[in-house]
């Protein structure tokens, strides 16, 4: 079950010390997610798979989880699954590269926030996290 | 109380045709429309149901229908169908609470299972349970509800007070009258209370 939010149009206020988690196996894409969201958090936490993730929790929020589609051990699923039972309210964004229809409406019906195609554009993972940490200007 | 109808907007008038039929071979009644507008024009929230979708029609798309019905806080649940493999726009009818979105060529036992998925979800909303968490959003004064959006992202009542530039003490007070009003004691019941994101 996804949270509800509402429709409120909020003007971007930057380093108001939002946390971006990102998973991704492959620390290239690790660095290119950090790099792109650098400016917009004031922390960003890599992990190579979505057991380390949950095994640094206590998590931080305000947060948002930046996540690859294929993921070593627990999958994608699972993990939104996980995170929902615990009841926390981590926006999560998931990024995936030759995914089909059935897939992205898996991932989303699972509970992701947003749905990303690799490649991806800067601007498009930038409004995509600034529109779940949105702030009153 | 009225029975639930499936209601189906697709131009394709076999496409209509054949999902009318198969609602029909599970007794479900089913009325259908070959264009957004037309849909539109005869739409009353009050009639419980679902919307089966196409994305694509000529004139007015399933997207903007569906928009056009957040705008009007319509609770109907929709599947939507489409012959197009994009990815962006299953994503963003997801985005916009759509219950799921069904690619042809469908297996029709496919299709039935979201029907039926709708179906519930637009019964439960229906039921007292979703009317009374309902009446409850409806219930809460403008600041409450700038609050609740602040703490379903996890923010922290100190970062919520900063954002909303009002003091602790009253976004704990704002907080205490949530819970009171949704009838829940901690976070983790509160979003669970929540029903899925319109718009």
């Amino acid at each position: 079950m996804r949270p509800w939010s509402f429709d409120l149009t909020l003007a971007w206020v930057p380093n108001v010390g939002i946390t971006v988690y990102v998973i991704d196996p492959d620390p290239t894409e690790q660095r290119r997610i950090s790099s792109v969201l650098a400016s917009d958090a004031e922390t960003v936490l890599p992990f190579a798979s979505a057991e380390t993730f949950l095994g640094s929790r206590p998590l931080r929020t305000p947060a948002v989880l930046v996540t690859a589609v294929v993921l070593p051990g627990m999958g994608i699923v699972d993990l939104i699954a996980e995170l929902g039972r615990d009841g926390i309210a981590l926006p999560v964004i998931a990024i995936g590269a030759d995914v089909d229809v059935p897939v992205a409406v898996e991932i989303m019906r699972a509970g992701a926030a947003d749905f990303i195609e690799r490649p991806f554009s800067a601007r498009r993972l930038k409004n995509a996290v600034r529109k779940l940490c949105g702030r009153q200007g | 109380m009225t029975e639930p109808t499936v209601f189906i907007v697709d131009d394709d008038e076999a496409v209509r045709d054949s999902i009318k039929e198969l609602a029909r071979s599970v007794d479900l009644a089913a009325k259908t429309y070959a264009s957004a507008q037309a849909f539109l024009d005869a739409f009353d929230d009050r009639l419980p149901g679902c919307l089966v979708l196409d994305v694509r029609m000529a004139h007015m798309s399933g997207v903007t229908l569906q928009a056009v019905l957040n705008e009007r806080r319509a609770r109907i649940p929709i599947v939507f169908i489409s012959a197009h493999g994009d990815v962006a726009t299953a994503v963003e009818a997801m985005k916009a609470g759509a219950v799921t979105f069904v690619q042809k060529p469908y297996r029709e036992q496919q299709l039935l299972d979201s029907i039926n998925e709708a179906l519930a979800k637009d019964a439960a909303s229906r039921g007292s349970a979703g009317a009374k968490v309902s009446a409850a959003l409806d219930a809460l004064t403008d600041r409450e509800r700038e609050v609740l959006d602040l703490v379903v992202k996890g923010l922290s009542n100190k970062l919520i007070a900063k954002e909303l530039n009002i003091s602790h003490r009253t976004v704990e007070q704002h907080r205490s009258s949530i819970f009171d009003k949704l009838g829940v004691a901690s976070i983790a019941e509160l979003i669970h209370a929540l029903p899925e994101r319109r718009g």
